[in-house]
């Protein structure tokens, strides 16, 4: 797998900007539609978001964001932190049945980027824990 | 986060003009209280220039939702197009909000 673009920065929201243009502009030469480019967007947004507010509890820490064509020739991206073991996609799915009132708020952003990317998958290795993409 | 916000018809309308993230949805619902503090208890969210929103910005529209029905107010969504759209069907959200193509059809509820 060659890379098509890779970013490291400090888990900041601050950071987070250039993390996703970073990611979109890779697309966007990579010939992604406008509308996946959104779905990415909105993907790597939720991720990042969780990275951002779960991955370090007291040390800071990086995240890696790189984007690849997987074997099958699919626009991938891969995030990578070195924070806690945590499985963003084992976490419970949000109940959208209610209406207004009966409805909780958040827990939405997973349940997003699992609806709008065809896979991702989650793996721990070593001591990072990798979330794949794929549009 | 820019925000167009008159009054009409009892109701406060707010046009969003930019996208809405996890960087800016903190400002959006300062921006939102700050226009229905004065006890106003409807809302009109024009979101026809909006391409983009995360689940930051649906958590600030439910919280919204919430404290307005708790008011006997309601929220009218307008405008909702592209992938925007879509986040409100996937979310179930598409189904539980007033969701108006034009303003003028949102007003018309009051």
């Amino acid at each position: 797998m060659q890379p098509l673009s890779h970013i490291e920065m400090p888990a900041k929201i601050e950071n987070m900007g250039n993390l996703i243009e970073t990611v979109i502009d890779c697309a966007r030469k990579n010939n992604i539609d406008e509308k996946n480019i959104l779905r990415i967007e909105l993907a790597i947004e939720e991720v990042l978001t969780n990275v951002i507010k779960y991955a370090y509890e007291s040390e800071p820490g990086d995240v890696h964001v790189t984007c690849f064509f997987d074997k099958g020739n699919h626009f991938t991206i891969e995030i990578e932190d070195q924070g806690i073991p945590f499985d963003a996609l084992s976490i419970d799915e949000p109940d959208i049945s209610g209406d207004i009132s009966e409805r909780k708020i958040g827990g939405l952003g997973i349940f997003l980027l699992k609806q709008t990317m065809s896979d991702v998958t989650y793996e721990r290795k070593k001591e990072s824990n990798i979330l794949r993409l794929t549009v | 986060m820019d925000l167009v916000t008159r009054k009409e018809r009892g109701a406060v309308v707010v046009s969003v003009k930019e996208r809405i993230n996890a960087v800016t949805a903190p400002d959006f619902e300062n921006q939102i209280s700050e226009s229905m503090d004065a006890g106003e208890k409807f809302l009109v969210l024009n979101m026809a220039d909006v391409e983009y929103i995360s689940s930051a910005g649906l958590r600030v529209i439910l919280a919204t939702a919430k404290k307005l029905k708790a008011v006997q107010g309601d929220i009218f969504l307008v405008g909702l197009q592209g992938v925007v759209k879509e986040v409100f069907e996937l979310s179930g959200f598409y189904q539980i909000f007033k969701v108006f193509d034009t303003e003028e059809e949102a007003l018309g509820q009051l």
